[in-house]
């Protein structure tokens, strides 16, 4: 049962129609999984993303986006400082943002936002990541000076870019698996919702 | 230290004897006048001469004229050195005067042949180039002229030369003239020409002796009658124990011998014994006493005791200070500097670099004069730009004595600038180095410090014109800024605001419902300034079709966004079901008087009939089809309270006037307000907010959304009307 303010909304919701459909028969049975309160508001370590290719990619993404950035770090002179604060860029926030993405994935987070589509802003961040990457680390090792921090950030840049290739080109794969997906999942909604029309339920009476 | 004559008749053998006591004396004491006095005997002045010369004192103490310069038309004797010696003139044992020796040498003068300037004056004497040709023997009057403080004297010599002594190319002999007797502590000068005068004169000053020198002590009687101090340092403090008798009345002096002059500390006259302390913060080096006795042109007794102290050139320094003064010239900040010092000063003054987190001022190996400090005295820095790095330093005695650098406020913080020196080598060739903490670095370099790191591009900034030309003399100074070269963090605060933006994301998503209960709050509160909260509201309406069930239920729904807790017998089926609909109505109507709520009455057609058939009017027309129970259970509940006239303030009454016009609504519910619904939603809206509340904009906006939203419910109703099943 629903008071006034489980509404949400003030524009017509599907929630409310239902709910109006609903109050004709109030015992419509509801088909929406219950979220079950475990742990830490409701967070659960979901391991076997890390287990998969996937997740074992993001957790090297980050963590050689860290050492590169910390390789990077150390260097106290510059001649000239523009590709060093450019790598210094791409590493930092590729760290930070494929670091919230590998948490938001491991901990299912993304399912509490589905309006935003997380496999397009995954695809995103590997795509830009790797490309970034890439032009920094070729940017770092024209311009070094021998140095040997310089040189490592050099080398873990290229491998950050590795991974990042490969992430992307799974992700790439994944995408073009849901779009096959999606387009047979749009001609089995159609069936159902044609069928759903004929049974309308009922309005019970309650006094005989 | 003065020549002595080659021959000489000593009556005192002291020199010879004492030549090593003074080397001695010399260095343990550093009094002046090392060397002793000799001492004669009184006598009338006489003069001698030797080697050739042949001389008479003609006048003793006549007035000498300086008469005008002759030419030379025979060839004369003519004065070519004056000397003079101090010696003691002495009566009788330690009764002796201060006395003046004067050495005169001369020699033979040809006149001049072919001489451009004749009647000029004539320099030092040509000698004769060929043998003297004279038979006869040359005489001269030679007049030394002696001129002190207080008395003028003049005395005239005969001197004759035999032709045979004559050399040519040397001096034919000189004479002695014992004695011009002076006073202690006298200037005397002296002159020496002949009678008549052919050549300028010669001159001479003569400084006599104090009465410090113990020889004069002893044997000046003059001295004795001087006051005068002995030293003896106590402790932290100096002092000056009076050497004179109890009656004797003396002036005590203490100043700072400067070169500008003196400066005094201290001018007494005093009577008797006293001693005075010196604090050991006055002494400096140039501190002197000087002591007379309280008469008309006394002897006046001087010495600086602290000359060589240590304690006192500590002092000194101590109080030294280093001035620097800048001044606006044109848009041009020029520097100047002054050492303030007590006393004159031995020292050089240096420019050093002072790094950036650097504590060490490195000295330039910069060509400046040296010993260049002239104490309290401005003096003019000629740099071309001024740099806030660019330091003074003050040396002496090898080591750095006083810094100090440009304040913060005019030429601002320490820069991390690269000095780079730039030295003019043999061919047009200039070499570079940095300075640096270890040294000047040459550059390139392949070193590992900073500066050589950074060699090439610094040089390269160099010849680009991009560093700052400091000093331009035997070699250049160049300010080159590293800022363009420094690793500067700024991701960091990029990280910063990553890491907080992902930490906001990572909480709303954890907090999802409290996020959006907040942000709904939020949203509400701002746009609808909260018209009401929680006011009890219950709806009535007679179920006549589905399509107006559905259309309470979004009027239902509408009033529940404005807060109202809205109860209507669509949401509670269950209850209703479970207690009946009669006690459930009763309740609700109870509960919503109780809390100061709003009864909503909705009349629909049906409701209407039903009405009309309770109420048993006369004509009113029967229903048309039987009418649900829960309309008549809940005007079960609403009659009594309209019969009973005190439904006024509880209940409200709307239609919606395309179903049903608002003069068919009964009379009896005409006691409370009637609105007809969409046109007077405001109105119906201003009623169930409450008195006391004026949001007159947000009700109107409420009311346009409600209106906008009862719309398509109202179509359909009014579309499917009787049609729709229930």
């Amino acid at each position: 049962m629903r008071s006034g303010e489980e509404l949400d909304g003030f524009e017509g919701e599907a929630s409310s129609t239902s709910m109006i459909s609903g109050a004709s028969s109030p015992y419509q049975p509801t088909t929406e999984p219950v979220s079950q309160r475990r742990g830490l508001g409701g967070l659960r370590c979901h391991t076997d993303y890390l287990r998969r290719a996937p997740g074992r990619l993001k957790l090297a993404q980050v963590v050689l986006a860290l050492i590169a950035f910390i390789c990077i770090e150390t260097i106290m002179e510059c001649s000239p400082c523009e590709g060093l604060y450019f790598f210094e860029f791409v590493s930092c926030s590729a760290f930070v943002i494929t670091g919230v993405l590998l948490l938001m994935f491991s901990l299912n987070l993304h399912t509490r936002i589905p309006q935003i589509n997380w496999n397009i802003t995954d695809l995103v961040n590997t795509g830009l990541s790797t490309f970034f990457f890439f032009i920094a680390s070729i940017v770092l090792a024209a311009l070094n000076h021998k140095a040997g921090a310089e040189i490592a950030a050099v080398v873990f840049g290229f491998l950050a870019t590795a991974v990042y290739a490969a992430n992307t080109f799974l992700a790439v794969q994944k995408w073009r698996m849901n779009i096959r997906q999606q387009s047979t999942n749009e001609y089995i909604r159609a069936r159902t919702e044609s069928r759903e029309v004929d049974s309308r339920p009922e309005i019970q009476r309650l006094d005989t | 230290m003065r020549e002595q004559p080659p021959a000489y008749t000593l009556t005192d053998n002291i020199q010879k004897m004492t030549a090593p006591w003074f080397l001695l004396f010399f260095v343990l004491g550093g009094w002046p006048w090392v060397l002793s006095l000799e001492k004669l005997k009184a006598s009338p002045d006489v003069v001698q001469c030797y080697q050739g010369l042949s001389c008479r004192l003609k006048e003793n103490d006549f007035l000498c004229l300086l008469g005008g310069i002759e030419p030379i038309k025979d060839p004369v004797l003519v004065p070519t050195k004056l000397q003079t010696e101090v010696v003691l003139q002495c009566r009788e044992e330690s009764n002796c005067d201060l006395c003046v020796r004067v050495t005169l040498y001369l020699t033979v003068q040809e006149p001049r042949k072919e001489d451009p300037d004749e009647g000029g004056l004539q320099e030092d004497a040509e000698l004769t180039s060929g043998p003297w040709p004279r038979n006869e023997s040359l005489e001269a009057e030679v007049i030394l002229s002696f001129k002190d403080f207080l008395s003028n004297r003049c005395v005239l010599v005969e001197v004759e030369v035999s032709p045979s002594m004559v050399q040519p190319g040397q001096n034919v002999g000189y004479l002695v003239f014992d004695c011009f007797r002076a006073p202690v502590g006298d200037e005397v000068w002296i002159w020496s020409y002949t009678q008549p005068r052919y050549q300028k004169e010669l001159n001479h000053t003569q400084q006599l002796p104090d009465c410090i020198k113990p020889e004069l002590w002893n044997n000046v009687q003059s001295c004795w009658v001087l006051p005068w101090f002995n030293i003896s340092a106590e402790g932290d403090a100096v002092q000056l124990v009076m050497d004179v008798s109890a009656e004797q009345n003396y002036v005590l002096f203490l100043y700072w011998n400067q070169t500008q002059g003196l400066s005094t500390r201290f001018h007494e006259v005093l009577t008797g014994p006293h001693n005075i302390t010196v604090n050991n913060t006055d002494l400096v080096p140039c501190l002197c006493i000087q002591m007379w006795p309280n008469v008309l042109d006394a002897i006046r007794n001087s010495h600086c005791p602290f000359q060589k102290d240590p304690r006192a050139h500590k002092n000194l320094w101590n109080q030294s200070k280093l001035n620097l003064t800048f001044s606006t010239l044109w848009g041009e900040t020029a520097l100047s500097w002054m050492v303030k010092a007590p006393c004159p000063l031995s020292a050089e003054m240096v420019l050093c670099w002072q790094p950036v987190g650097s504590e060490l001022c490195h000295p330039l190996p910069l060509p400046l004069p040296r010993e260049n400090v002239i104490v309290n005295t401005l003096q003019h820095l000629p740099m071309l730009t001024l740099h806030p790095n660019i330091c003074l330093q003050v040396w002496s005695r090898g080591k750095p004595q006083i810094q100090k650098c440009p304040p913060k406020d005019v030429l601002g913080p320490l820069r991390d600038d690269m000095l780079l020196l730039e030295t003019w080598g043999s061919v047009e060739n200039h070499s570079f180095c940095a300075m640096e903490i270890s040294g000047c670095t040459p550059l390139p370099s392949l070193a590992h410090t900073r500066a050589a790191f950074l060699g090439k591009q610094l040089l390269q900034d160099l010849q680009s014109g991009q560093c700052v030309q400091l000093w331009n003399a035997t070699g250049t100074l160049w300010a080159c800024s590293l800022q363009k070269y420094t690793h500067h963090r700024w991701v960091l605060a990029w990280l910063a605001f990553l890491a907080l933006a992902a930490c906001i994301l990572l909480l709303l998503l954890l907090n999802r419902d409290g996020m959006k209960g907040w942000l709904q709050f939020l949203k509400e509160d701002y746009r609808y300034g909260g018209a009401v909260r929680g006011r009890r509201a219950l709806l009535l309406y007679s179920p006549d079709h589905a399509s107006f069930e559905r259309l309470v239920g979004t009027l239902a729904s509408a009033l529940g966004q404005l807060q109202l807790s809205v109860a209507v017998d669509l949401w509670h089926r269950q209850e209703l079901s479970a207690l009946g609909p009669l006690a459930w109505f009763h309740a609700q109507r109870r509960q919503a008087l109780q809390e100061g709520g709003v009864v909503i009455l909705i009349f629909s057609p049906g409701a209407v009939a039903l009405c009309r058939e309770w109420l048993q009017e006369v004509g009113a027309p029967r229903p048309p089809a039987p009418t649900p129970d829960t309309f008549a259970a809940s005007l079960s509940c609403v009659l009594p309270d309209f019969l009973e006239g005190r439904a006024s303030g509880c209940y409200v009454v709307a239609c919606f006037e395309e179903l049903l016009p608002p003069e068919c609504i009964p009379d009896l519910f005409h006691s409370v307000p009637v609105f007809s619904l969409p046109s007077q939603t405001s109105a119906f809206l201003r009623a169930l907010v409450g008195p006391g509340k004026g949001h007159r904009d947000t009700v109107k906006a409420h009311a346009t959304r409600m209106g906008q939203y009862l719309q398509p419910a109202l179509e359909e109703c009014l579309q499917l009307g009787a049609s729709s099943s229930l």
